[in-house]
């Protein structure tokens, strides 16, 4: 045993291991959240309490996109206003709001919950495909975008869906691969200055 | 300062100075002024030891490169300044395991084309994750047709791969064999193969062919990675009957044939460098050596006594001498 190591009282060091858990957040960092929890008035403690509970009570998959909601379905499928003729196929729920960003798209999502990646034991059944043949059922969608992220993982996932989905006849598209706006030519790899002209276009 | 890596060690931490390593922030420093067909070059490489435990000293190193100035990553450094390094360990290039040669034509075809560069690091990417499916599929975990994608990818780069190492190999080979031929005073005639475990034109046939045998093993059985390089003396294979001083020597040859492709490939010599190759050489082979040496734009030869050398050559050489880790001018 360490001679003279007194460790913080048991629920204090539970928290401290609980935060620990977290993306991010390394021991010291957690200790640092604890204490200052501790310091906390009582009533912000329980309502950051109960802000987590709810966020695990309250939120579900909307049964439409696979997106995380509060009320299924999900705002934007829900929506009057968005393109029901499209569908934009995203890896994770935070793509939705990269994309969303941008406000220069007015179609619909849907959210694979992961990729195809063999090294961990992810494969097609385990993504959110089957919600998305469902959808496509309906005949109602008229293109699906791809919009996995450009790695391996990404083009494997992607490559897959258009396999599955060539037979349907819905126009299959991607996002384009190439140079970051305001980025300088000099600094471009090889790779990604050849799919930028690979992809250039009319001006 | 050609790979951002020392051949003489594994790990960065061992170039810092030993009892630098026992001091607060131990450092190694190293700069090389290069003059290019292209252009003159400052390449700057600064390690910085960081001390994870005081008593194990510095466990890792902080490494930082900088060209003309400027702050590069360690793979644009590739190909800046080129050099041929001979060790008396590249013996084991001729009579050692194929992934050293596989791994030797890799560094060499990434010196000259960082299009190979990042074709073997997307096939390396590819075939692990293409390994780790074919157990799933063993395991009915996965269904075979998920290896389309990974089958379409291994091909696309491994054929890249292939056919530059075949192109390189072929290159090399004309190169090496006059230089083999005066080595050995004719006496000698190499030939050098590359023996690839598949045709790249056939390549997605031959793994549709070979898929059940590899979804029972687990892993890829064909491609470049599974590929050799083949030395022949007067026909025989040198890996299997060679003895070591004549596996020496096709290392030698070797080295000065890749030189020469580099000076082609690069448009301006590679310096080669000759660490202790003379004390094992008979004097014969000793004075071709020294003769081809002279061939070259920049060579650094080193040696342990200046009585290898033939005086007509060291009269036409400048000479250093190290003593207890000083370098001074003779």
């Amino acid at each position: 045993m360490n001679r003279g190591f007194f460790p913080p009282a048991e629920p204090v060091s539970r928290l401290i291991d609980e935060f620990n858990k977290l993306p991010g957040i390394g021991p010291k960092s957690a200790a640092r959240l604890a204490y200052h929890l501790l310091r906390m008035p009582e009533a912000e403690a329980r309502s950051l309490a109960e802000a987590i509970i709810a966020v695990k009570d309250k939120i579900v998959l909307c049964s439409l996109c696979q997106n995380i909601t509060d009320s299924d379905p999900y705002a934007i499928c829900r929506s009057k206003q968005r393109d029901q003729n499209k569908i934009c196929i995203v890896e994770e729920p935070l793509d939705i709001l990269a994309l969303e960003r941008t406000g220069q798209y007015q179609g619909l999502y849907h959210v694979l919950h992961g990729v195809i990646s063999p090294m961990e034991g992810i494969g097609p059944d385990d993504l959110k495909i089957r919600e998305l043949l469902g959808r496509l059922k309906s005949g109602k969608v008229e293109e699906v975008i791809l919009a996995t992220n450009p790695n391996l993982e990404g083009e494997a996932t992607a490559m897959y869906l258009q396999r599955l989905l060539s037979p349907s006849g819905i126009r299959m598209t991607s996002l384009a691969r190439g140079l970051p706006v305001g980025g300088d030519l000099e600094y471009a790899d090889e790779v990604t200055l050849g799919r930028a002209l690979e992809g250039r276009r009319e001006v | 300062m050609a790979t951002t890596k020392s051949p003489r060690t594994a790990s960065d931490v061992e170039l810092i100075n030993w009892s630098a390593l026992r001091e607060k922030d131990p450092v190694a420093r190293l700069e090389v002024q290069a003059q290019r067909a292209s252009g003159s070059l400052r390449v700057e490489i600064a390690l910085r030891g960081k001390i994870v435990a005081a008593e194990a000293g510095a466990s890792y190193v902080q490494k930082r490169i900088r060209v003309n100035g400027v702050d590069r990553r360690a793979m644009d450094l590739i190909g800046l300044i080129n050099v041929v390094l001979f060790s008396p360990k590249d013996i084991d290039l001729v009579d050692g395991e194929p992934a050293l040669r596989r791994r030797y034509l890799d560094i060499t075809n990434s010196q000259a084309d960082h299009r190979y560069l990042r074709a073997l690091q997307r096939y390396h990417r590819v075939l692990q994750r293409r390994n780790y499916l074919l157990r799933l599929i063993a395991e009915h975990r996965a269904r075979p047709e998920e290896l389309d994608f990974w089958d379409r990818e291994l091909v696309e780069a491994g054929s890249y791969l292939i056919a530059l190492r075949q192109q390189t190999v072929a290159a090399l080979d004309e190169l090496a064999r006059p230089i083999h031929d005066q080595l050995t005073e004719g006496q000698e005639r190499l030939k050098m193969i590359y023996q690839s475990s598949v045709d790249k034109e056939a390549f997605q046939e031959a793994l549709s062919a070979a898929r059940d045998k590899e979804v029972a093993q687990g892993m890829t059985l064909i491609g470049p990675h599974r590929d050799d390089l083949r030395f022949l003396v007067n026909e025989r294979d040198m890996n299997i009957y060679g003895s070591r001083g004549q596996n020496r020597t096709i290392a030698l040859s070797l080295k000065l044939a890749e030189a020469k492709f580099i000076a082609a490939r690069a448009g301006d010599s590679p310096v080669l460098l000759l660490d202790d190759v003379l004390s094992e050489l008979d004097a014969q082979r000793r004075h071709h050596l020294l003769q081809a040496a002279l061939g070259y734009q920049q060579v650094v030869i080193t040696a342990s006594d200046a009585d290898r050398f033939e005086p007509a050559f060291l009269a036409r050489a400048a000479k250093f001498e190290v003593r207890s880790g000083m370098i001074q001018a003779l």
